[in-house]
């Protein structure tokens, strides 16, 4: 009984702040994204005719982790299949902000443009035995910033 | 919806491109699937199951990238790129991104 | 060409569903499944077992468990009352229609009196029943059940079940991440599957019955344990042994149903218990 009077504690602790999290990290993304709009940033590679006096890397990358009710409800859509709606919400805020890091960078540094955007992604967990689901999440978002010279 | 993953669209000109878009879907596998593929561990062969669970997330993930470039108004997604992760134990990730163009 | 920014759409890459729902829904449905699974096999097990003869089972579980083992000492106390049970399992099965089975008995120290058979033959019987048993009949009517079980495969039957039950939790909770899923099946699935229902108490009492009447004459003195642990349910105004009845749940239908019986075969006289079984 103690045990499922715990398992109920944490769901619902990972509900309401996960729910709460998101809600505030999605804020904040589109304020972000709104101010950094204004940069062109594409993943081709040939980079367009002009002068360019600095070409260099520029990265943003975060590593989100997954709360509990997150979790549970994967494990229950494990057995009837479909798509897993909890991680989708939580791996589109990850590539927005790591996208946005990587934006921002290039902004501080003065950039005009970012291109060849590659993304990477990687699952991080606690252990790499079977029994452990997920731990993390990390994005890698990075691109060449290129500077044009006026 | 024109979809390439060249940098341009051969006899076509490119107006103006609308930065990155991107569509992404977590699938994950049935119990049913599960016990196939585990009899296929013995077995060996191809896990036609898992095979189509994931063309069908990637298309899926292809049709998402897609709506977001009507969205912006473009007729072309130019290099795109794919990217296959497992999330989850028993869920993986199909990623697809790419330019959002709008051709001549 | 030229860049023009545009604000990429939201709610495209997700979906707009109501978490709590879709947890709520899923769990159902995941109890639902589990419990539909395991009614299932447990018929088909129940079923086939049936098939496996007698002999094979008394082979598969000739291995006595700890709880099930006779006294290895002859001269012990708790041997001689096993001898004695043991003849007196002999007594009731000779004459009997069909197979004779080689019973094996053990009396195991508990404070809890009960009675119970495992598959194979092996009937265990603890010190405590004893002092609810008043004469050689009573003594006669609770082998006589576990016997009776054994006659029907009940035990086999239930261990079946059981096994096979455990199986399907194991393939349904092996292949996911979560530990919660599997307790969360645990305590859906019911695991004291070494119970017997209503119907094959009934069935086991009935074979009881018709052993006494062979040996004795008369069917009296069946009814003897549950009156003795009723009697103390009276005195103590509270349930002595919760635990008892857990695995045997007594009806009052079931004592009735006895009583009726021991009233139409009338009581004539009852054989004593020896002493060491008294007061063993």
């Amino acid at each position: 009984m103690v045990q499922i009077g715990i398992f109920i504690v944490l769901l619902l602790l990972g509900y309401g702040f996960g729910r709460w999290t998101e809600y505030r990290h999605y804020q904040q993304l589109l304020i972000r994204e709104r101010d950094s709009l204004p940069l062109p940033v594409t993943n081709l590679k040939t980079p367009p005719h002009g002068n360019f006096h600095k070409a260099y890397l520029v990265s943003g990358n975060v590593v989100v982790s997954v709360d509990y009710f997150k979790r549970i409800l994967a494990a229950l859509r494990n057995v009837f299949g479909g798509r897993v709606v909890s991680y989708e919400t939580l791996l589109d805020r990850a590539r927005r902000e790591a996208i946005l890091r990587m934006k921002e960078q290039a902004v501080q540094s003065g950039a005009d443009m970012i291109y060849n955007i590659r993304v990477e992604t990687a699952s991080i967990s606690k252990t790499s035995s079977r029994r452990d689901s997920v731990g993390a999440v990390e994005i890698l978002a990075y691109g060449t910033a290129l500077v044009e010279s006026k | 919806m024109i979809l390439t993953n060249l940098e341009s669209v051969p006899g076509r000109e490119i107006a103006e491109h609308y930065g990155l878009v991107h569509g992404n879907t977590i699938r994950a596998k049935h119990i049913g699937r599960d016990f196939m593929a585990g009899l296929k561990n013995i077995f060996g062969g191809e896990l036609k199951g898992y095979t189509e669970l994931l063309s069908e997330s990637r298309q899926e993930a292809i049709d998402r990238m897609i709506q977001q470039a009507s969205a912006m108004g473009a007729n072309a997604i130019i290099n795109i790129r794919f990217s296959t992760s497992s999330i989850a134990q028993g869920a993986a990730e199909l990623y697809a991104y790419g330019t959002a163009v709008r051709l001549v | 060409m030229k860049f023009v920014p545009k604000p990429v759409p939201e709610g495209i890459n997700t979906t707009k569903v109501s978490h709590l729902r879709e947890f709520i829904v899923l769990s159902f449905g995941l109890i639902l499944l589990l419990t539909i699974t395991v009614i299932l096999l447990s018929l088909l097990t129940d079923q086939l077992v049936r098939y496996i003869p007698v002999k094979t089972e008394y082979k598969l579980f000739s291995f006595t468990h700890a709880i099930a083992r006779p006294s290895q000492d002859p001269g012990s106390a708790q041997s001689r009352v096993e001898q004695y049970l043991s003849k007196l399992i002999d007594r009731l099965q000779k004459g009997r229609q069909g197979d004779k089975q080689p019973f094996t008995v053990a009396v195991m120290d508990d404070p809890m009196p009960n009675a119970f058979a495992l598959p194979g033959g092996h009937i265990v019987v603890t010190s405590s029943l004893f002092r609810h048993i008043q004469s050689e009949n009573g003594l006669a009517m609770v082998l006589g059940h576990e016997m009776g079980h054994q006659y029907a495969r009940h035990p086999l039957r239930s261990m079946g079940r059981g096994v096979v039950v455990l199986l399907a939790i194991a393939v349904f909770t092996g292949t996911d991440g979560s530990e919660m899923i599997k307790s969360m099946v645990d305590s859906t699935v019911e695991l004291g599957l070494l119970k017997f229902d209503r119907d094959q108490e009934r069935a086991a009492d009935d074979t009881a019955v018709s052993l006494l009447q062979r040996v004795y004459g008369h069917a009296g003195g069946a009814d003897e344990f549950f009156q003795s642990i009723q009697k103390l349910e009276v005195k103590t105004g509270k349930n002595p042994l919760p635990g008892f009845m857990k695995t045997h749940p007594t009806t009052q239908e079931r004592i009735n149903h006895l009583q009726a019986i021991v009233d139409r075969t009338g009581k004539a006289k009852l054989v004593e218990l020896p002493d060491f079984v008294k007061n063993y």
